[in-house]
Formats: C-alpha cells, sequence, structure tokens
C-alpha cells in the first residue's frame, strides 16, 4: 500500500487513532445532523443509527415554527453591519498602533488591551441602562453598536499585528513619493494586509453570530432575537419534542460551520497570529 | 519584543518654532483621524459602561426608582458576607483547575499527534476544531440533551452495555454537574488551543529532534525534553486564556443549569444576571460585576509579570 | 428587508451618537423622556383597536386551540379590535418579564403571569406594572371575583393584578400503573408510603418532580406539609404566627428529604423540566406526579383522559381530612407603559365575565379553574376539572409559592430542590427559608388576616 511505504506502520497507527478520537468528538454533532431526521422516539432508542427514513420535516416545522427566518435575518443584519464597521475601525487604528509614532501610541494600545480582559458580564448592566436611556434597548442599531465597541480590543491587536508585519520601508517610500498618511494606508498598506482583514472578518463574525448574553439582556421582543435566542426559546416552546429541537439546533449550527469551512485557512492564520505575538 | 515605533520622517526636522506647532497639530489631527472612530466607540460601549458599572456599585438602586441612595461600599461588603457569592467564586475556581486538567496537556499531546500526520494534516486540523465554531447557545442546548438522564445517548449507552450503575444525572447531582459543565465548556474551546498549539509546533526547529534522536532519545522523552520547553510560550498564553474563559463563563450555565440544583453549579456571572434582571438588586450584581472584572484582570496581569519574569 | 434595515440603522446609529455626544450623563432621565414618550403617543394616535398580550408558553397544540376560542370569543363581542397573542417567559425568576418591563420597549398591554406576592411585589415595587383600584372600583370586580380569589389579589394596600385562575395541586397517577400491581389509591398517609415503597420494590418510579422548574417542587412540597402539618399550621406559618424552624415544617422537610433517598421520588428529576416531567409521567414511566390542574391539557392532547386519575394526598396526621393546594395560579397585571390600558380593561372585564367562562369550560380539554363568580355557574366539560374544582369548592389548602415574598420564594424553591438531591440537611434547609423570610419582613412583607 502507499500509505505505507511512505509513512510506515506507525502513520497507519497514528491515522487509526486520530481517525476514532475524531469521530468521538464530533459524535454530538454527529447526534443532531442524524436527530434532526429522527422522530423523538428514534433519538431515545437509537441515537447514533440512521434515520428509518430522511424526513425534512423536522426541519421544516422548526423553520416554520420556529421563526427561524427572522432570527436569521436578524443575525445577518447585526453581524453583517457589525463586521462593517469593525474593519473600517478598527484597521486605522491598528495601522496607527503598528506604524505611527505619536506621544501615547503605547498607553492607549494597553487601553485596548485592558478592554480585551474585561469580562463582558462585569460591564453587561451598565450597558443594558445606558441603551435603555438611548432608547436602543430592543433594536438592531444598539446590539450592534455594543458588539462593535466589544469587539475592537481584539480587533486592533490583530489588525496592529498585521501591520506590523508589513515592512516599514514600503511606508516610508510612499513618504518619498509625497503621499499623506491616509493616501499611504489606503492604497500601499492597506493591500497588504487582505489576509489580516479577511481573518479579522471571519473572527468577527463568529464572535457576533454566535454571541447569547449580549442578544439576551438588550434583545426584549421575538421579532428581534437572534439566532442563539431564537434557538433557546424554540427550545422552551417546545420542551420534550427532541426531533423538533434537533431540527432547530441544526438550522442553528450550519451558517457557522459553513462560513468556518469556506475560510478555515484565513481563521486559522489569524488566530495564530493573534497571539503569537 | 516590541521594536521601536517607527520614527517618521515629519518628526525629525523641525526647524521654525511656528511651524513645528503647526506641523504638531496637523499631525495630531492625522493620528486622531486614524484612532477616533475605534476610540469613540470602544470607549462609548466599553469604557463609559465600566465607569458606570463602578459608580453604580457603590449605590443602592433596584434598577428603576428615580433616586438611588449612596452607599459607599456596603455592596461590596455584603458580597462578601452572601454564602452563594462566595459559592459561586469557588466555583468558578474550581472550573479554573478542572479545565486546566483537561486541556493543557491533553490538547498539546493531540496536536503534537496531529502534525506527526504527514498526509491530511488539514483535514484533522479542520475537522478538531469544529466544535469550536458552533454557538455556545447550540453547544449547551445538545449537551443537555447528551447529558439527559432518561434518553440521553450516554445513560442509554451505559444501560446497553450492562453499566446501568454507572449512569448518572449528570446535571442534577452535587458532583457531577460541575464537571459535566467543564468538559462541555472544554469541548468547545479546546479547538482554539489546539489550533495555537500547532502553529506554536510548527516553530520548533526541527534540528532539536534529529540531535535527541541521534542520542536515542524516544517520543516520551522528546515530548518531555523539546516539546514542552519550546512551546512555552504557547503554553503560558494557553493557560492564561483557559484562566480568563473559566472566569467568563456564562452562556452554558446559563442554558444547561442556571446555576442548579441548589446552587451547586452557581458561578459569578450567572449569580449575577440573576440577582440584576430576577430580583432587581441591580446596584448589587453590579458590584459583583466589578468584582469579577478585578478578579480577571488582576489574574492576567500577574499572570503576565510571572511570564515575563520567567523568559 | 435588509436595505431597510440598513437605512434605519444609520439613521439611529447617528441620532443615537450625537445623543450620547450631547448629554453628560445617559443615564440621567433628561434623554429619557424624549426616547420613551415618542412611542405610545403615536401608537395611540395611529389606532386605539388593539391589545397584545404576553401569555405563558402553550405546553400543547391543545392549548393553543384554548387559547383562540377565547380570543375569537372576545373579537366577536368587541369588533374591530386587533389582538396580539405572543408567548413568553411570565415568570419573574429567570429576568425576561423583568427586563422586558424595564427597557422601554412598548410593552404588552397585559401580561397573564404566574402569581404570587413574590413575583407581583418584584414589578409593582419598581413601578413597573399599574395600580388596578380604579378599574376594581369601576367595575366592580370585587363581586365578580369569586371571594378567595379576591382577598388573595387584596393582600395589600394597592391591588396590582386580577386573578386569573386558582390551583388545586393534587396526586395524579397513571390507573393502569396502579392496576398492574393491584394497588388501591391510598386513604392515609402511611398508605401513601407504603404504595411509594411497592412501586419501588416493583421496579417502578413511584413519582417524579422537575428541579428545573422550581415551582413543581415547590407544588409537592405545599402537599406534604399540607399532609405532615396540617392546613391550619400552614396558614399560621404563611400569616407569620409560626416559624419554618417549627418541627412540624422540619418533619416535612425531612420526610421529602427521605423520599427522594429511598428513591421514591426519581433520581431524574434533579435535571428535569416541566415539560420532560410531562411527557415522563404520561408516557407512564413514573408513576405519579404533582401537579395544578394545568396538567389536564397535556392528558387530554395525548389522549390518556381515561387511564391517568387524580387524588389527594391523605393526611399523615391521624384522621384528618387534607384539601388539594393552592392559591392563586395565573393572573393578569397590567404594564405601566401599556400603550392600550383602555383595550386591556376590556380584556379584563371579559375574562371575569361567563362569556369567557362559557368558552373555556365547554372545552373538554380545559385545564384551569377560573376565578370568575360567573364560571360557578357553568359546568364544565371535562371530567378531570370538574372533580379538581369539587375538591376546593368548600376550601383549598395553601401553596406557599404563592404566598410567601420574593427572598423567602427564592430561598423556599433553592432549598426544596436541595432536599430533593440530598444536598442540605432539613434543619438547615429551614432554617435558610426562615431567614428569606425575615428578609422579605425588613422590606416590608408581610401577610396579615
Amino acid at each position: 500500500m502507499r500509505l505505507l511505504s511512505a509513512g510506515g506502520k506507525s502513520q497507519v497507527l497514528l491515522l487509526v487513532f486520530l481517525t476514532i478520537s475524531l469521530m468521538f468528538i464530533i459524535m454530538p454533532i454527529l447526534w443532531v445532523v442524524l436527530g434532526s431526521f429522527k422522530t423523538t422516539f428514534e433519538i431515545a432508542n437509537h441515537p447514533f443509527s440512521l434515520p428509518s427514513s430522511w424526513k425534512f420535516d423536522n426541519l421544516r416545522e422548526a423553520w416554520e415554527l420556529g421563526n427561524f427566518k427572522t432570527y436569521f435575518i436578524n443575525s445577518a443584519f447585526i453581524t453583517g453591519i457589525g463586521m462593517l464597521i469593525v474593519v473600517l475601525t478598527a484597521c486605522p487604528a491598528g495601522y496607527a498602533f503598528a506604524q505611527m509614532s505619536f506621544p501615547g501610541n503605547k498607553l492607549l494600545l494597553y487601553l485596548f488591551i485592558f478592554g480585551w480582559s474585561l469580562p463582558v458580564q462585569a460591564i453587561i448592566i451598565p450597558v443594558f441602562f445606558q441603551l435603555k436611556s438611548l432608547g436602543l434597548v430592543n433594536t438592531l442599531t444598539g446590539i450592534t453598536l455594543v458588539s462593535v465597541g466589544m469587539a475592537l480590543p481584539f480587533s486592533v491587536f490583530l489588525m496592529r499585528n498585521t501591520f506590523k508585519d508589513v515592512p516599514k520601508e514600503l511606508r516610508e517610500s510612499a513618504y518619498v513619493d509625497g503621499a499623506g498618511e491616509w493616501r499611504a494606508f489606503l492604497y500601499i498598506m492597506l493591500p497588504m494586509a487582505k489576509p489580516g482583514i479577511v481573518a479579522l472578518m471571519v473572527f468577527t463574525f463568529m464572535n457576533i453570530w454566535n454571541d447569547f448574553l449580549l442578544p439576551l439582556v438588550l434583545l426584549i421582543s421575538e421579532d428581534k432575537y437572534t439566532i442563539p435566542l431564537g434557538l433557546l426559546s424554540f427550545q422552551g416552546n417546545n420542551g420534550a419534542n427532541y426531533g423538533l429541537i434537533f431540527g432547530g439546533t441544526l438550522i442553528s449550527m450550519i451558517p457557522s460551520i459553513i462560513v468556518y469551512l469556506i475560510f478555515q485557512r484565513q481563521f486559522v492564520e489569524g488566530m495564530s497570529a493573534g497571539s503569537n505575538k | 519584543m516590541n521594536p521601536l515605533p517607527v520614527q517618521s520622517a515629519v518628526n525629525i526636522r523641525p526647524h521654525l518654532q511656528v511651524r513645528h506647532w503647526s506641523r504638531k497639530a496637523k499631525r495630531f489631527a492625522v493620528v486622531l483621524s486614524f484612532l477616533a472612530p475605534s476610540l469613540l466607540l470602544y470607549g462609548l460601549f466599553m469604557l463609559y459602561p465600566m465607569f458606570d458599572a463602578v459608580r453604580l456599585s457603590l449605590f443602592d438602586w433596584d434598577g428603576a426608582s428615580p433616586t438611588m441612595s449612596f452607599i459607599g461600599l456596603d455592596n461590596y461588603m455584603n458580597l462578601l458576607k452572601d454564602d452563594v457569592f462566595l459559592q459561586s467564586l469557588f466555583h468558578n475556581l474550581v472550573w479554573v483547575v478542572i479545565s486546566l486538567t483537561l486541556v493543557v496537556i491533553p490538547t498539546l499531546v493531540l496536536a503534537v499527534l496531529i502534525s506527526k500526520v504527514k498526509k491530511g494534516r488539514l483535514f484533522f486540523r479542520a475537522g478538531f476544531y469544529l466544535p469550536s465554531v458552533i454557538s455556545l447557545a447550540v453547544v449547551g442546548v445538545l449537551w443537555a440533551k447528551i447529558y439527559d438522564p432518561l434518553m440521553g445517548p450516554i445513560n442509554v449507552t451505559l444501560q446497553k452495555a450492562g453499566l446501568g450503575t454507572l449512569a448518572h444525572n449528570w446535571l442534577g447531582e452535587q458532583w457531577t454537574v460541575l464537571p459535566a459543565l467543564v468538559i462541555v465548556g472544554t469541548w468547545a474551546f479546546y479547538g482554539s488551543f489546539l489550533i495555537l498549539y500547532l502553529a506554536g509546533l510548527q516553530n520548533i526547529d526541527p534540528s532539536l529532534y534529529e540531535a535527541a534522536e541521534i542520542d536515542g532519545a524516544g517520543p516520551v522523552c522528546k515530548f518531555f525534553s523539546i516539546t514542552i520547553p519550546s512551546l512555552r510560550y504557547t503554553m503560558n498564553v494557553v493557560i492564561s486564556m483557559v484562566i480568563i474563559y473559566a472566569f467568563k463563563g456564562f452562556a452554558l450555565i446559563w442554558i444547561m443549569t442556571q446555576g442548579g440544583p441548589f446552587y451547586k453549579s452557581e458561578v459569578v456571572s450567572t449569580y449575577i444576571y440573576k440577582s440584576a434582571f430576577g430580583m432587581n438588586k441591580v446596584s448589587y450584581a453590579t458590584a459583583g460585576g466589578v468584582l469579577l472584572a478585578v478578579i480577571v484582570i488582576t489574574l492576567t496581569i500577574l499572570f503576565n509579570q510571572w511570564r515575563e519574569r520567567r523568559e | 428587508m435588509l436595505i431597510s434595515n440598513l437605512k434605519k440603522f444609520v439613521a439611529t446609529a447617528s441620532v443615537s451618537l450625537l445623543l450620547v455626544a450631547g448629554c453628560s450623563s445617559p443615564t440621567g432621565s433628561s434623554s429619557n423622556a424624549p426616547a420613551e414618550n415618542k412611542e405610545p403617543a403615536a401608537a395611540a394616535a395611529a389606532d386605539n383597536k388593539q391589545l397584545s398580550l404576553l401569555i405563558p408558553n402553550f405546553y400543547n397544540d391543545t392549548e393553543k386551540h384554548q387559547w383562540e376560542s377565547v380570543v375569537n370569543k372576545f373579537k366577536e363581542l368587541n369588533p374591530g379590535v386587533e389582538v396580539t397573542l405572543s408567548n413568553g417567559d411570565v415568570n419573574t425568576e429567570s429576568g425576561k418579564l423583568t427586563t422586558t418591563l424595564q427597557s422601554g420597549v412598548t410593552p404588552p398591554d397585559a401580561i397573564l403571569m404566574n402569581a404570587g406576592p413574590g413575583r407581583v411585589s418584584i414589578l409593582s415595587d419598581v413601578g413597573l406594572i399599574k395600580p388596578l383600584d380604579d378599574w376594581y372600583a369601576k367595575n366592580s370586580w370585587k363581586d365578580k371575583l369569586q371571594p378567595f380569589a379576591y382577598q388573595m389579589a387584596a393582600v395589600n394596600d394597592t391591588i396590582y393584578e386580577l386573578p386569573h385562575t386558582v390551583d388545586a395541586i393534587e396526586v395524579y397517577y397513571n390507573k393502569d400503573i396502579f392496576e398492574k400491581y393491584a394497588i388501591p389509591v391510598p386513604q392515609t398517609g402511611d398508605e401513601f408510603v407504603a404504595t411509594m415503597k411497592k412501586l419501588k420494590d416493583n421496579g417502578v418510579t413511584p413519582l417524579n418532580t422537575a428541579a428545573r422548574t422550581s415551582f413543581t417542587v415547590g407544588g409537592l412540597f405545599s402537599n406534604i406539609m399540607e399532609s405532615v402539618a396540617g392546613r391550619d399550621a400552614v396558614e399560621a406559618l404563611l400569616y407569620g404566627e409560626k416559624q419554618w424552624t417549627d418541627p412540624e415544617f422540619v418533619k416535612a422537610g425531612e420526610m421529602l428529604a427521605d423520599w427522594a433517598k429511598q428513591g421514591y421520588i426519581g433520581k431524574e428529576s434533579m435535571s428535569l423540566n416541566l415539560a420532560d416531567l410531562q411527557l415522563s409521567f404520561l408516557d407512564k414511566k413514573v408513576a405519579m406526579m404533582i401537579s395544578p390542574t394545568h396538567l389536564i391539557s397535556t392528558i387530554v392532547d395525548k389522549q390518556e383522559e381515561d387511564s391517568v386519575g387524580a387524588f389527594t394526598m391523605p393526611s399523615f396526621i391521624g384522621g384528618e381530612k387534607t384539601d388539594p393546594t393552592g392559591g392563586l395560579g395565573y393572573t393578569w397585571v397590567v404594564p405601566s407603559k401599556a400603550a392600550h390600558p383602555e383595550q386591556a380593561e376590556n380584556w379584563l372585564n371579559f375574562i371575569v365575565s361567563e362569556d369567557y367562562a362559557n368558552v373555556v369550560l365547554s372545552d373538554p380539554s380545559y385545564n384551569l379553574i377560573p376565578t370568575s363568580q360567573a364560571a360557578l355557574n357553568v359546568k364544565p366539560a371535562g371530567a378531570l376539572l370538574t372533580s379538581a374544582i369539587q375538591s376546593i369548592e368548600a376550601r383549598s389548602g395553601y401553596n406557599p409559592s404563592v404566598f410567601i415574598g420574593s427572598e423567602a420564594k427564592e430561598a423556599y424553591y433553592q432549598n426544596l430542590v436541595g432536599l430533593v438531591g440530598g444536598l442540605v440537611k432539613p434543619q438547615e434547609a429551614m432554617g435558610r427559608i426562615a431567614e428569606g423570610v425575615k428578609k422579605d419582613q425588613e422590606a416590608g412583607y408581610q401577610l396579615t388576616r
């Protein structure tokens, strides 16, 4: 066999071991995927068997009964706009911290890093009352702005690291050509930081799309719910109907899995870059 | 590790005083134009609420009355006398200990194994990372069903294997509830650490291993004498992140147990949420949040200092 | 959809940023006023004939249909009124109800919530719901309610609620399981324990409760208190004339802990919620459960009317007779910022009317005991509900959950769950509930006769 000659016996053993471990790790996900095609009775009695028939009833019913369409639109709105604002604000800031010298550079950077370790739970109560006084509780605008504010510390830090990797000579040569700071940034530096920006977008997507605490506190009515919150209320409404709940669960996890599979490489690289500096 | 900030050409030659100042002002405006948007949003929705939290925590306020009375540090004093709060804090610490045990070394071993794969490394990396992309709400709903005492696959499998005596009511018993929750947390988070380890492993100089092999070192020996010391920095990052996550945990617990049974899985963040929005103890809960922030930030700073001193 | 959202976003975002920039203290009341007053006024101008209601989640489709017919009847009597029903969490315990009312978002016009001063006062203390004294006087609700229900609502100087249902908490049992092991309905406390033992010995879980829906455990314990301490003692306790640490209540606590220890209460109870509990009972995985009448709709939904029976937990005190425990079940409150209070008033008038009683009680699946005088004249169609109504006709026992204050209630639930899980000693548990009572008294809450 090819494999044997290439890696020897130990490679095969390793592959077998890793495959078994992987199966074990993703078993819960498998359980949901299979379960969303089964009846509650089948789920309880044959947890890992293939469904007796591949019916889409659970998925369809969950989508229709569970308002998942509304949740999906809300999630998409908050995440999309949030991502846009994060990129538009974190890139210049990251660039300034990485490449410009000005008094207080370090101090301001620390101020951002400080926010990175600040637990959201510690400020969620004031944030609720702050948004309330702005009339922004239960609005997509409000939660988007807060999500952006809370995503910024990490984002700025990530972009700073990205721009640190861009050779400073490039920027200086732009100066020699007489370009201003913004021109240099937009036309020379930004294109160089493209991989970092993609990573930032994927990160922000994951964080905002999957967030639970902010929607729980800041969104009140069902028509404003995001997918994670919607799933929870869907579960509450459907008690012991496992098949239906699994349908809703599957619907809820598909988008982030798809985004991950598409942008896997950028995501992994971004994460490695984000913490290895 | 931090190279000196780049000296820009503009700053070097100040000829005339006036010109110097106008240049400075212009420079300031340029820097500001880069920083202002992010500073504004960050300031509004993180820094300001943080100061507001400290302010609120010094008052007695129920969240709705038009007036609030100043009570100084009373909220903090009461928290330190509050059995449930102390118990929650203790559970956070238990969480730290269990998750450190579950994450730090096992994930490293997994990373080493994956890095040894010649063909399909990316496949395994992607597969093992998969749980981490799922939202915690989904993870919570899913695992609550897995732990279900009657219909959950764990107990069903145990019963079928004739090991019914090992079946527990995982989320309903005093000694199993917290470990059961930490396992879920580990499942949901270890992927990020795996990626960090994999990146770190790539940076190890292969000649180190070759030299060790010549000396006749086995795989276990190499792991302890080369891999772990070379990955010291990455391991530090992982450890500090595990600790921070352990204190920040909310979603999983809220969805799976709401802190029950009988406070046995109550952690600081669930207690804060309950007190603020379930019992109108808004300023009291805010004080709890401030304490949580102080703990997390102190730990982060201490850990960083300790790390820098060791390097 | 996205585009219009986007425009709104840009507009609101810029306005809000200006607002923040313009005022030094965003939590101050100055910026509060414009944002909050705008909506109700605008809505009222647009349309007066709207009514939005927040009601508990449906346990099954049967309940959904019940509500549909209720709403249809209301619309028939009030032509042109738009009724919006939404389901949600109506316990104050989870925090959602408080956040909803706190948020400044236009609240529903009326909310059907789990009753009890410990819950209602969480909302009324901070002015989130409206005093209803005027409406009581204007519509003479006092005379339209059954006296017991009215008294429960009028515990304080100000009335904030209109009682919707009263509870009758009893033991529901699977007849086929009892028949299979030739077990008769127990007549005394000792027989009840013997019944549980016999079931357990035969490998059947005798009794389940749902620790994750804590009021279920509260209901179970109310039955035990009635049976162990007796109705008069519980009454004295709730009126502050006895202490939770008194021997008879500690004994009730010991009994709950003992039943759990003996395995009479299923171990899985610790992680069940109400829906799971009902399912495990109707799937006959457990012989008995303690429940108010709202179980009936699920029984009907599963077509198990003939195989489920109910009895009152018998007394452990020689020769005494027990009553189902209860108090108010669900109750209506009106948010202070309701946009259409006049329609809410209309709706509440409908609730105490004979029309309403006719609609619900003629439905054999109906599962709640109405509080109106009018309902007394209507014969319910369902057999289980009929017998439950009869069982509390003379009087009912007390379910402490709906009588005690918020601190005591929190301690009551947590410690009962602790007892079922063997996590706390009975003496200690009762001590903690007593501490909760003390805190409530310090905050000014105490039932008076």
